[in-house]
């Protein structure tokens, strides 16, 4: 599991970020092959999300390259390449 | 089947009005739309309720006599504004009918192809020509809804009168579509004067606080964008001043409610100030203080 550490941490800010979400999934089902849409984001929710997530990866970059990402798997692959772009 | 006869019925009244406004030259549709607006004044109590309440509320008038004549004033205008908008290509293919004031610092961004940035406005002035004036200088998204009736939606998106916009759907499927709504060298239109059901923040505007959606906040700070305040107000019949403000500061700090927080209340602010001036031209009509924070001393009267 290459990017357990990250998913850890992708999990730990969903859980922060999103913790008002009626039907987010338990901490224990968030893996690497868990859809993005199964968290249950709306417009509104996804922006909070990544605000947070380029916080704690400390990443900046075009934002947009995420709308092609279609797991959580995929979502720890492109923060691990973007991680302290910001910085 | 009620619904349905409802739904043709007003899709057969919006048609024959849209396209008697269309046909119409503007001073004759804008004395019709008037004559409109009164009757519609005289005849819906709730909202015109609605409006003096906000009018008094926000203290722009103490007297409720002056706050029923502005209320009327705003129902004319926003009459004219939808006659304006079934005009809006003539009227904004001279530019002659705009007078533009355009921060310097705002300048390169409507200059430079290249680069894109938000627009934040509120129901104030002429805001569908001031997006459609806008939008000769560079493109233009906005978010759109449809109307609730499919048979006026359907009528609505035949004749197009926002042609000069690229409108896209509120209620899309995939979230994170959101973060693609800004493409390169466009500008994209937000309305920060929406009551927000959910996931709001509450921020101070005329003094009392209303729900705000933080989207126009967090797009810039996720996007790293500039946001810029725009107003369009009308000065004579066909005669607008489009107000374009400098970028506004938008800085993370890592406090994601606190950087909303900041955004939505400088932007309220700034649309505050610009109704102040112009009182007459906002959308009092609208529910901006539809439901109040916990534990707030409720100040409407008949809410």
């Amino acid at each position: 599991m290459p990017h357990e550490a990250t998913l850890k941490r992708i999990g730990a800010v969903i859980r922060r970020s999103l913790s008002d979400l009626p039907n987010l999934p338990d901490a224990g089902l968030l893996q690497e092959s868990t859809p993005l849409d199964a968290l249950g984001l709306d417009s509104l929710t996804v922006l909070d999300l990544v605000y947070d997530l380029q916080q704690e990866f400390q990443c900046e970059g075009d934002m947009r390259d995420l709308t092609g990402l279609r797991t959580l798997g995929d979502l720890a692959i492109y923060l691990e390449a973007m991680e302290g772009s910001d910085s | 089947m009620m619904r349905d006869i409802r739904q043709r019925g007003e899709y057969l009244l919006a048609r024959i009005g849209l396209s008697t406004f269309r046909r119409l030259p503007l001073p004759a549709a804008t004395g019709m739309a008037h004559a409109i607006a009164d009757t519609f004044y005289a005849m819906c109590r709730q909202r015109r309720r609605i409006a003096v309440n906000n009018i008094l509320g926000a203290g722009i008038v103490s007297e409720p006599k002056a706050a029923r004549l502005m209320a009327r004033q705003s129902f004319r205008h926003f009459a004219e504004l939808l006659v304006e908008t079934l005009h809006a290509d003539k009227l904004t293919a001279n530019d002659n009918n705009f007078s533009w004031e355009i921060h310097p610092d705002s300048q390169p961004l409507l200059d430079d192809p290249k680069r894109k940035f938000i627009l934040a406005s509120g129901h104030l002035g002429s805001w569908e020509i001031g997006a459609q004036a806008l939008s000769h200088r560079k493109p233009i998204t906005a978010v759109a809804r449809n109307v609730n009736n499919p048979y006026v939606d359907r009528y609505l998106k035949k004749i197009n009168p926002r042609r000069r916009i690229r409108q896209i759907s509120k209620y899309g499927g995939q979230p994170f579509r959101m973060l693609s709504m800004v493409n390169d060298g466009e500008i994209l239109a937000l309305m920060i004067d929406q009551h927000a059901r959910q996931q709001s923040v509450w921020v101070d505007f005329f003094d009392r606080p209303v729900a705000c959606y933080t989207a126009v906040a967090l797009l810039p700070l996720v996007l790293r964008c500039p946001l810029c305040f725009a107003s369009c107000i009308r000065t004579a019949a066909g005669q607008y001043r489009m107000t374009l403000s400098e970028p506004l500061s938008v800085e993370r700090t890592g406090d994601r409610n606190a950087d909303v927080r900041r955004v939505l209340g400088d932007l309220n602010q700034r649309l505050e100030t610009a109704i102040r001036r112009y009182p007459e031209q906002y959308l009092w009509a609208h529910r901006r203080w539809r439901t109040l924070p916990p534990h707030h001393v409720d100040w409407r009267q008949n809410p």
